[in-house]
């Protein structure tokens, strides 16, 4: 049901009504002059020249070509959608100082919006990249072109359907560089059937830019000496024309280590180059790899060096980083504690208010300057990790994922300790919770009315020689005559895997048995460990207890954490495509250890690879010997993140090497403008297509043209209705004719 | 039934129905009653043993009560937690000799006078310092009796270990905030004095009426002694020093 506003009559040909109507008048008359040249009564000669004219004026009104037209109310609110490209790929500069998107901004300022709003069109935004969305004029300012692909064929589609009325044209602002084409199909059909114009104007250049990128450098965290290790630069490529060979450079500690030859990258790729490297003296290194681009014009790096922090020693010494939530005096006497183990250096973090931090200890003047690190390389210096007093609220998400990093990927050791503030039902969800060996209990009791109760260990803690702190004989007696303590965070129970350490004397959990004090799981490389009981120092300052006896348990309990991630298998990657469907190579090798092969000539093994989800795509058993490697292959299906690891019988993972596959970026596969694309839908659609330059040079033409073009929308929407071709005019035509006749005959003028 | 029997039958259920709210509304202000005690004795146990970390022992040690310029030792705990994340409990007394000393890692003592410490409370000091313990003193009123009694005494703990000054580069000066020097306002500069032990500074004290300057704003100081903002930044410096070290 069309909503009228209003109707009009038009003439299409009045000149042909006009002619046709001056010649009839003037034969009419003529041919009455003749009557009355013959004598014929005035009266006869008016009624045949009467009836003679109105066919005459009928025909000369459809000679005419009458029509209504009837323009529609909903014309009013129809409004031009402007498409405008969020994808990554408008984020290219193409070489200037300005983004696509920053330039398509200014267009709409400068340009696109005057001339709209000059010829009084309402707009509409839409942002599209995969999918597309409706949003305010301000929303789009504010966007960050960062979309993973572009959909222009469904920019269309939702562009044509958004709106209760058909649009009056389709403005997209876009590099045309599409990606997915499933919905081209329906937009192409939508397009011709309604009639509605596509405007492409497009922005960047046609070459687009060319880029290399140095995305990170995996390096193991702990490497023996003598012993051959890897370090992985990934790399990636966006380019258009092929890039000729080009250099790596390896620095070590700021100084030149290696240099290899890439070969020329034939198209955009995602991929690893590999340096083997051997250290013969114990230290800290730091491998800088350095990208030395190779001789083409209008290549951009986007970040050409990237760095790893290697510790190559024999585990004589270990750096450990506490970090507590509110000052406590477990600080002071466990850093006594490890103090008197000239191999243990502890690195204090310790909010001392709100908002400030003290950090002690730290090797070099800038080290954990704002606090707790954010990345797991900055935890990199450090085997071991305690967390005292602190909330997971305390920390950031990243810094929790950077923890989890530094446990799973990099082997370190972590240990939490707290009490019933500490250990809290804010833990729960959060990423440190999924790294504990134990679940807390939401209920954590009435504060004050707590008994005191004695830190008893299990047997399994017994039998274990890191709670070996005297004598055989002694041993248990020196545990059994701890203080007693009087605060403890309620622990519910302890996750499948985890071991428990230690028990509460009184209290029993949820599931009636005693409450766990102390637990630990691997996690990962690492190992995570936490201790549920607050004001642990008492045992070191009580009149009755031996300081030596504290001192070595968390001497040797901080050791067996920091011990936790040492690795004697090494993983090794041969190939170098990390992308899904490409096949990855990889060699697995025994560190040679005299030691361990006398005690244990042979052990079993199997190499595993699993997916992010911890799903096993690969479990095969090998024979692992220090003088041969074992070579393995997968193909990875999806982009993801792989974890290739090898594990003895017990399933405990001896090595590992996290592989991240993922695909080339799409939005930067074909960098340059793709203003074919957009000129064959303008041709569908009775659009046009413009380069941007092209627009900003002459915007006169462009406003214009675009006016011209939803003014025709318009039109053809807007038809006329031709008026006057009935039946009734024809029968008034014959029966004046006829009657015209019949009196010409009765009068014997024939 | 005529209005008089209606009129009957209604107020003997009314009365009922009273009597009932009566003892339900008796019985109600009695649960609220239990309740309100309840939540007053919880609040009691909450603040009793809320989860402390900083304790703090008033020490008495010879003849002294421990209780010298009695509001010091509160005055210093609300100072720590007003301006740090630290968990303070509430003070106590407590003698050299008492088996509470090795359940309390910080003490402090203060004095106006002379003193002379015992064998056997030496022998104490000496365990409880090679614990990990920390003692932290003061002279009140900037009397200089207590001062040199303290120096005399804690040169006694640790044989070859004498009390001596702190260096103005030491830690302990910007723990928590950064002084470059400690004044007294008829001295001039002054330094901390301090028990080494094994490399360990194990005792502090301040001879200047430290006490008196962050608790009472040297009201008893009479113009001398350290200024009362310097004195309060160097007390929760001595704190915090003692809680990291």
């Amino acid at each position: 049901m069309t909503d009228l506003l209003h109707a009009t009559l038009i003439w299409e040909m009045p000149w042909a009504g006009i002619i046709f109507l001056a010649l009839a008048i003037f034969l009419i008359a003529l041919h009455a002059w003749k009557l009355r040249h013959r004598g014929l009564s005035r009266s006869k000669i008016v009624l045949l020249s009467v009836l003679r004219l109105l066919p005459a004026l009928l025909i000369a009104l459809l000679l005419a070509r009458p029509v209504k037209m009837v323009s529609h109310e909903e014309d009013m609110k129809r409004k031009v959608m402007i498409l405008a490209d969020r994808s990554a790929s408008m984020g290219l500069k193409d070489g200037g100082q300005e983004s696509r998107y920053r330039k398509m901004l200014e267009f709409t300022r400068s340009t696109l919006q005057p001339t709209l709003r000059e010829k009084g069109y309402k707009f509409e935004w839409l942002l599209f990249d995969a999918a597309t969305k409706n949003v305010e004029g301000a929303a789009v300012a504010n966007t960050i072109p960062d979309g993973d692909k572009t959909d222009i064929g469904n920019a269309i589609s939702t562009a044509l359907n958004t709106s209760r009325y058909p649009p009056l044209a389709l403005i997209a602002l876009t590099d045309g560089a599409a990606n997915q084409t499933d919905s081209n199909r329906g937009a192409v059909g939508a397009l011709l059937s309604l009639k509605i114009p596509f405007i492409g104007v497009g922005f960047g250049s046609d070459t687009g830019e060319q880029t290399l990128n140095l995305l990170g450098v995996d390096a193991p965290f702990l490497a023996p000496p003598h012993s051959k290790f890897q370090i992985s630069a990934r790399i990636e490529a966006t380019i258009s024309h092929p890039l000729p060979p080009f250099n790596l450079i390896l620095l070590r500690n700021g100084k030149f280590k290696d240099k290899r030859l890439v070969s020329g990258v034939s198209s955009s790729r995602y991929w690893a180059e590999n340096f083997e490297i051997t250290e013969d003296i114990e230290g800290v290194y730091k491998y800088d790899i350095v990208i030395e681009p190779p001789p083409v014009e209008h290549l951009i790096l986007i970040k050409d060096r990237e760095s790893a922090i290697v510790r190559v020693n024999k585990e004589s010494e270990l750096r450990v980083l506490y970090m507590q939530g509110a000052l406590t005096w477990d600080f002071k006497f466990m850093g006594r504690a490890l103090r008197n183990d000239p191999t243990v250096k502890v690195t204090g973090l310790s909010r001392t208010s709100e908002h400030s931090v003290f950090r002690q200890n730290v090797e070099v003047a800038g080290e954990l300057l704002n606090g707790f690190p954010d990345e797991v390389k900055d935890l990199a210096a450090f085997r071991v990790v305690i967390l005292s007093n602190l909330n997971p609220s305390l920390l950031t998400a990243k810094q929790q994922d950077a923890i989890a990093r530094f446990c799973s990927d990099y082997g370190g050791g972590v240990l939490m300790i707290g009490g019933r503030e500490t250990f809290d039902a804010s833990w729960r969800g959060s990423k440190l919770e999924q790294m504990l060996p134990v679940r807390f209990d939401d209920d954590i009791g009435v504060r004050g009315l707590d008994e005191p109760f004695q830190f008893l260990l299990t047997p399994e803690a017994l039998a274990d020689p890191v709670f070996e702190i005297d004598e055989a004989a002694k041993n248990r007696e020196i545990w059994q005559k701890l203080p007693a303590f009087d605060d403890y965070g309620r622990i519910a129970e302890v996750k499948p895997g985890a071991v428990t350490w230690a028990l509460h004397s009184r209290d029993t959990g949820p599931n009636g048995k005693p409450r766990v004090l102390m637990a630990a799981q691997r996690y990962g490389e690492g190992e995570i460990a936490v201790l549920a009981v607050q004001n642990f120092w008492k045992w070191r300052l009580t009149k009755d207890g031996a300081v030596p006896h504290f001192d070595r348990f968390w001497q040797q309990f901080i050791r067996k954490l920091a011990e936790s991630g040492r690795q004697n298998i090494q993983i090794e990657m041969m190939t170098h495509e990390l992308q899904p469907g490409q096949n990855i190579t990889f060699k697995v090798q025994k560190i040679a250890d005299p030691a361990e092969e006398k005690e244990k000539p042979r052990r079993n093994y199997r190499l595993q690879i699993l997916n992010s989800s911890g799903k096993l795509i690969q479990d095969r058993e090998i024979e692992l010997t220090s003088s041969q490697a074992v070579e393995s292959a997968f193909v990875p299906e999806s982009a993801d993140s792989y974890n290739v690891r090898v594990v003895d019988d017990s399933n405990t993972s001896l090595a590992s090497r996290i592989l991240e596959v993922r695909n080339a970026n799409l939005e930067l596969q074909k960098p340059g403008r793709d203003m074919e694309s957009l000129r064959q839908w303008a041709m569908i659609s009775g659009g046009s297509a413009w380069p941007a330059e092209e627009v900003i040079r002459d915007p006169k033409a462009f406003a214009e043209k675009i006016y011209a073009q939803i003014e025709m929308t318009k039109s053809s929407r807007n038809q006329g209705e031709p008026i006057g071709l009935n039946p009734w005019l024809f029968l008034t035509v014959i029966l004046s004719l006829c009657a015209e006749w019949a009196l010409r005959k009765k009068w014997m003028l024939t | 039934m005529g209005i008089k029997e209606k009129m009957d039958a209604y107020m003997s259920v009314h009365s009922i129905y009273s009597a009932i709210v009566k003892i339900r509304m008796k019985t109600a202000w009695l649960v609220i009653a239990i309740a309100l005690l309840s939540t007053v004795r919880m609040t009691y146990a909450a603040s009793k043993s809320d989860i402390s970390t900083f304790f703090v022992g008033r020490l008495s040690f010879g003849s002294n009560s421990g209780d010298d310029c009695g509001d010091v030792g509160a005055d210093m705990i609300k100072l720590v937690a007003r301006v740090s994340t630290i968990r303070v409990s509430e003070k106590k007394l407590l003698k050299v000799t008492d088996e509470a000393l090795f359940e309390t890692p910080f003490v402090f003592m203060n004095g106006h006078d002379d003193f002379q410490l015992s064998e056997t409370e030496l022998e104490r000091l000496r365990l409880y310092l090679n614990k990990g313990g920390f003692v932290f003193a003061s002279g009140c009123c900037t009397n200089p009796a207590f001062p040199n009694a303290w120096r005399r005494e804690f040169s006694r703990i640790f044989p070859g270990d004498r009390v001596q000054k702190i260096p103005y580069d030491h830690l302990i000066y910007r723990s928590f905030y950064k002084l470059d020097r400690l004044t007294s306002a008829d001295k001039g500069d002054i330094q901390l004095e301090g028990l080494f032990h094994n490399g360990e500074l194990v005792a502090v004290v301040c001879e200047d009426g430290l006490c008196c300057a962050f608790s009472m704003n040297g009201s008893c100081n009479s113009g001398k002694g350290v200024p009362p903002e310097e004195a309060k930044k160097i007390t929760l410096n001595i704190c915090v020093y003692a809680l990291t070290h």
